[in-house]
């Protein structure tokens, strides 16, 4: 490294840190998994701190599938985790939690649930993909 | 005109009596409400992640723009968005037409001519540049409104295929890239699992 690279480093930082960003995130070639995955981090805002040493994601699989997915440490410091798959259907909304105990969400657990995915929405549209979630439209089209 | 998008209490009454705390695993149901200040961006939340940071910019995103085509909605895609959605707001507004920025707190809230926003000089301009800033300040300032109502089941079907949408335009033109996600596939929770 040159005396003036190493100068300009103690201004501007290293610059090598710029190119430890995962490249992935700053590409368009992102696979559903990758948009999910940033997606999920919004998701696991939206209802507010995790307890300690707890693990959630919160997130829309497909058009009608909504996965809750939480994961702590016991008190015998074993893994556990559990899983509520809501899906959207006609009729109201199912919620199948770790795959055996079916039931439509009611009342205030439907409230919830709706709330949630609105807000959900609306941050993936501002903050992921850019978008009006009142009308689709790219935001910055609009200022153009 | 009004919209029915981001209807929140502006008072924590309601938060009293629908927010829950999660306790224990088995108690895991519904989704509580969050705390009012995480709520719609109302304020920003104290970890807020960095997703603003890492997320692709509209110059990355533009490139691969989604252009709706007929296909896309003869296939069930959605026509429009589930909340807030209206008719005036679904098409590139008229010389004569006016835009209200409705997205955004009210006392940022702003009528101008279409004209002056587009082409706007001089004080019109600087009227556009206010627009420009209060929508920016919209990223993540939501609005507020009095009353709460639950998305009906269609807006949340229509929310879902929304974001299902967006996300195709992401890999629609890498083909390879797309997949079936795989939720217990141990590439998605990484070593956790």
């Amino acid at each position: 490294m040159s005396f003036i690279q190493k100068a300009a480093s103690l201004i501007i930082g290293d610059p090598n840190e710029l190119t430890n960003i995962p490249r992935k995130r700053l590409t368009n070639h992102m696979t559903e998994r990758d948009l999910i995955r940033l997606e999920s981090e919004i998701g696991a805002q939206i209802f507010g701190p995790l307890p300690h040493g707890h693990r959630r994601e919160f997130f829309c699989l497909d058009s009608r599938t909504w996965i809750w997915y939480e994961e702590w440490t016991d008190i015998m410091h074993r893994t556990q985790s559990s899983t509520i798959r809501y899906e959207v259907t006609d009729n109201g909304v199912l919620k199948v939690q770790d795959s055996a105990r079916y039931s439509y969400l009611e009342g205030e657990e439907y409230d919830h649930f709706a709330v949630a995915v609105q807000i959900y929405y609306e941050h993936v549209a501002r903050e992921i993909y850019r978008r009006n979630p009142s009308n689709g439209q790219r935001l910055q089209a609009q200022m153009v | 005109m009004s919209t029915q998008s981001l209807q929140v209490p502006a008072t924590n009454n309601y938060l009293d009596t629908l927010s829950g705390v999660y306790d224990a695993p088995s108690s895991v149901s519904a989704p509580s409400l969050p705390p009012a200040d995480m709520r719609l961006g109302y304020a920003t939340p104290p970890h807020q992640p960095h997703i603003n940071l890492s997320a692709p910019s509209f110059e990355q995103m533009s490139a691969q723009q989604y252009h709706p085509t007929p296909q896309h909605i003869s296939a069930g895609y959605p026509q429009h968005p589930p909340f807030g959605y209206n008719t005036e707001h679904a098409q590139v507004p008229t010389s004569s037409q006016e835009i209200e920025m409705h997205h955004m707190p009210a006392a940022n809230r702003e009528v101008v001519p279409y004209d002056s926003y587009r082409h706007g000089e001089g004080d019109q301009w600087e009227a556009a540049e206010r627009i420009a800033r209060a929508e920016q300040e919209a990223m993540s300032t939501y609005p507020v409104e009095e009353k709460v109502a639950a998305p009906s089941l269609e807006q949340l079907k229509s929310a879902g295929e929304w974001i299902k949408l967006w996300r195709q335009q992401f890999y629609e033109q890498d083909p390879s890239a797309a997949g079936t996600f795989n939720l217990f596939d141990d590439e998605t929770w990484g070593s956790a699992r």
